[in-house]
């Protein structure tokens, strides 16, 4: 009897006492469900049950004395007065007690009245809630202070607070056999092509998974080439970032639970933009631009070029330098590869310490870590100072990029690299930097060449590549394949008002 | 494998590396022995071969069956013929890869890691061809895209860094000893140019044939100017001594010191040809690759990729037993050889074809 009453399947019983057995042995062990017993109109006996916590219980209970009051007439007739009153409030009717178990968890509650075989669903669903703070990965100087957070519908609401119009579009799926979280994939319908939506909905619903507890899980099962240490989306918790792509006719995919959303399709370059380019003054973001693109290549290059110089072209080194850095280097026991790998491996446990450690020993770690990388490490004669400064500048570089994601995927492959060039010099050098441009030729986001516009070549979107354009002048939307582009509205600045007009 | 699909313009920038790469390094050496002070015209004349080549290329394509070079071949010598002409043409092919690779491997064993086995430095870059390779000639195209402007780029900076120190009177008084020896340095010239036949391969894979023909002369007319320009600033720089080094701009860009510091950048020398080394290479590989499937059919072309490879491993090796026998071969025969399996031999296929569908469409003409 008790495994017929756990099926979802059964039928709902008219009898509210058999009805009550049925729930009970559904929420057995649920310790966290409660119920709550009513007359309707002093006279029906109807049940409410929900999940604490999870559930206006005020306004529950309000209910529960309004419809005590209710007038209800006599004989068969009132079935259908209870119907009646029933949709006055916000409610609606659930005829499985599999639905009736999801809307629980939602956080409605459910009611259940005797002679009825269905139960109506009153959406009462709230619970606390973390305020809207400042985004914590990706904070700007200038530019907006909020960020995403772990509710869905907050996240939604302040996207759609940000674009009002009809066309932004947010379709919903639900995730993880267990979690059911919710997915939402945001867009601007005549702004992101239609494949692109269709594509992101198919990958999305081919996922068979247990659980989704972060848009990490879904990541992984989305990007186009998951053997790649370059990510193929970008993850922001940050509305204007998300705003801003969605209006150059991207697509944005929120996930219940995280503040953090992905962004699809992207290039490489849109890793090195941060939505705060678009806020200062055009020619300083330039500039910033810049300084990211060449920090790029000393966080990936600066180790190895140091180890295949040391080790292969002493030559190229000016004779000056060439001997302080003799000198220096003259009562270390190791080869300079070796040297570098010591420090690097150092420096990144540091980082990821610094990460992980609670807040009240933070402080201790960076010290301990200035002695480690810094004076101590160069007087114990286990490293020379002109590596201690290379492995600083390259982790300073690594921080430079305004995606936490690039940055880390450049570390790992300093790695590989930094070992050839110890093998090979600057030819091994170039040979794995061949390799890594061979592996980002082949990259695809969502069917957009990782490399774009770049190669291939689309020369109309260099500007967003090799300066920050200002308004007026990137009208051209990117063309992110198969979709048209297009253009922004837009016309050049004119001069308007009296001061600026010359006598 | 994706068959990916490239644009003129992508085919037209490789076509260019795969030309320039070794000519720059190389060439003023050989045309200095040949053409002496007149040395500097021999890429002029010389781009002859290559507009002639190019328009070849594009006859054949316009003739062929899909645009594959092998079924004309079997179309047109009927199937046993037609199928060992392609190998030969394939073989030929993988001979003058093979030389390109040597002579890579001897540049860098010789100038810079004297005690690394050559089989290494050979063995690494065939891998990130092989790479490069079974991405398909559109992930290639990407690549070089994006490293073909860098290595321009390095290969002029060095000739600007080099202009204090060039005498223009060098190359006075021109035509010394007449127009022979210039004819002669023009063929050699003649003899890299002759290597654009090779698209044959790669036009069927362009999505914008049609405007090919634009690209393609524009390219050879690129290549004219930046082999004038390593031409003339090597020979300015060295004069006829340019005639003793196997590698005059790399020994040139040992005279470039600025400020003190800026000094010894051969290593960057090295780098800039390695690169270049790496687009001409793959392109072979892929072409040699793209070739075999065709003539035998096959229909995944990746598996393809690591045969091939080993194959053109140890071909390098096979070739001779060393730098000298290579050097010979090119100073004496290797013009000649070249330009009769690039451009004389496809020349005559074409003939011939076109003689044969004219006798078609005659008898055609007569039955009906």
């Amino acid at each position: 009897m008790t495994a017929a009453f756990h099926s979802h399947d059964q039928a709902i019983s008219p009898h509210i006492d058999q009805v009550r057995a049925q729930m009970e042995a559904l929420l057995a062990d649920c310790s966290d469900a409660a119920y709550l017993e009513c007359m309707i109109g002093k006279k029906v006996k109807g049940f409410f049950y929900y999940f604490n916590g999870l559930t206006n219980e005020e306004r529950l209970n309000e209910i529960r004395y309004d419809i005590a009051d209710w007038n209800i007439d006599e004989g068969s007739e009132w079935l259908e007065s209870i119907a009646q009153e029933v949709t006055a409030f916000n409610c609606s009717r659930t005829d499985s007690f599999t639905d009736m178990m999801d809307q629980m968890t939602l956080g409605n509650a459910i009611l259940l009245v005797d002679g009825n075989d269905f139960g109506y669903v009153f959406s009462l669903s709230e619970w606390r809630k973390r305020a809207i703070e400042d985004p914590v990965a990706e904070s700007v100087i200038r530019g907006p202070r909020e960020g995403f957070t772990e509710s869905l519908d907050d996240n939604i609401a302040m996207l759609r607070r940000r674009i009002r119009k009809s066309s932004l579009k947010m379709k919903g799926i639900e995730i993880g056999e267990y979690t059911k979280t919710r997915v939402v994939i945001g867009f601007i319908e005549g702004l992101a092509a239609p494949e692109l939506i269709q594509e992101i909905e198919e990958r999305l619903s081919a996922i068979v998974i247990d659980g989704v507890l972060e848009s990490g899980n879904i990541e992984e099962y989305i990007e186009d080439q998951p053997y790649s240490p370059f990510p193929q989306l970008i993850s922001t918790e940050r509305p204007d970032t998300v705003a801003g792509n969605l209006l150059e006719g991207r697509a944005v995919i929120f996930t219940d639970h995280t503040p953090f959303a992905l962004i699809a399709p992207i290039s490489l370059f849109s890793l090195m933009q941060s939505p705060e380019d678009y806020y200062q003054r055009f020619m300083i973001s330039t500039f910033i631009r810049w300084l990211r693109y060449l920090f790029f290549l000393v966080a990936l290059l600066a180790p190895s070029a140091y180890v295949a110089l040391l080790t292969y072209h002493q030559e190229m080194i000016p004779s000056a330098l060439l001997l302080s850095i003799a000198k220096s280097r003259e009562s270390i026991p190791f080869p300079a590869l070796v040297e570098a790998f010591i420090m690097e491996t150092m420096f990144e446990a540091l980082r990821e310490a610094g990460v992980r450690l609670p807040k009240q020993v933070g402080a201790a770690v960076s010290i301990v870590g200035a002695l480690v990388i810094g004076q101590a490490a160069t007087s114990a004669g286990l490293v020379s100072s002109p590596m201690v400064m290379v492995v600083a500048i390259t982790g300073i570089a690594s921080f430079l990029l305004p995606h936490y994601s690039i940055g880390i995927s450049i570390r790992l492959l300093r790695f590989p690299i930094m070992l050839m060039a110890g093998m090979l010099g600057l030819l091994g050098l170039l040979i794995g930097v061949i390799g890594i441009v061979i592996h980002l030729s082949g990259l695809r986001s969502f069917g957009v060449p990782y490399l774009s516009p770049i190669a291939p070549m689309m020369v109309g979107e260099w500007k967003d590549v090799v300066m920050r354009p200002q308004g007026w002048l990137s009208r051209q939307r990117p063309r992110l394949t198969r979709s048209g582009g297009g253009f922004r509205k837009g016309e050049r600045r004119k001069n308007v008002g009296t001061s600026n007009r010359r006598e | 494998m994706v068959q990916g699909r490239i644009s003129a313009f992508q085919l037209a920038i490789l076509m260019f590396q795969i030309i320039l790469s070794s000519s720059v390094l190389l060439m003023p050496s050989i045309s200095t022995t040949l053409s002496g002070k007149d040395m500097w015209m021999t890429p002029i004349l010389g781009s002859v071969t290559g507009y002639l080549t190019i328009w070849l290329v594009l006859k054949l394509h316009h003739l062929s069956p899909n645009g594959s070079f092998i079924k004309l071949l079997v179309g047109t010598f009927g199937k046993w013929i037609g199928l060992s002409m392609s190998v030969a043409f394939i073989i030929f092919q993988i001979h003058i890869l093979a030389i390109t690779t040597r002579d890579y491997g001897e540049f860098i064993v010789t100038n810079f890691y004297l005690k690394t086995p050559i089989q290494v430095i050979i063995g690494a870059m065939l891998l990130l061809c092989a790479w490069v390779v079974k991405g398909g000639i559109e992930v290639m195209a990407r690549t070089g895209q994006i490293f073909i402007p860098i290595i321009t780029f390095c290969t002029l900076i060095i000739c600007i860094l080099l202009f204090p120190e060039l005498n223009p009177s060098e190359i006075l008084p021109m035509f010394e000893r007449g127009v022979q020896p210039i004819m002669k340095g023009t063929i050699v010239v003649g003899g890299w140019f002759c290597q654009v036949t090779l698209i044959l391969f790669i036009l069927p894979l362009v999505k914008d044939v049609k405007v090919f023909r634009k690209w393609g002369y524009l390219t050879v007319t690129a290549i004219t100017v930046m082999m004038l320009i390593a031409n003339l600033t090597v020979f300015m720089l060295m004069g006829e001594s340019t005639a003793f080094f196997n590698y005059p701009l790399f020994t040139a860009s040992r005279y470039i010191a600025y400020a003190e510091f800026f000094e010894h950048v051969e290593a960057v020398v090295m780098m800039v040809w390695v690169l270049g080394e790496f687009f001409k290479i793959s392109f072979y590989y892929f072409v040699i690759q793209k070739g075999i499937a065709e003539t035998f059919t096959v229909t995944k072309p990746a598996i393809l990729v690591v045969p091939v490879g080993l194959l053109l491993f140890t071909s390098t090796f096979w070739l001779a037993r060393d730098f000298r026998m290579i050097g010979e071969f090119i100073s004496n025969a290797g013009t000649l050889y070249i330009i009769t399996g690039n451009v004389i031999f496809p020349f005559l296929v074409y003939c011939i074809a076109r003689i044969k569908r004219k006798i078609g469409s005659g008898q055609a003409q007569n039955k009906a």
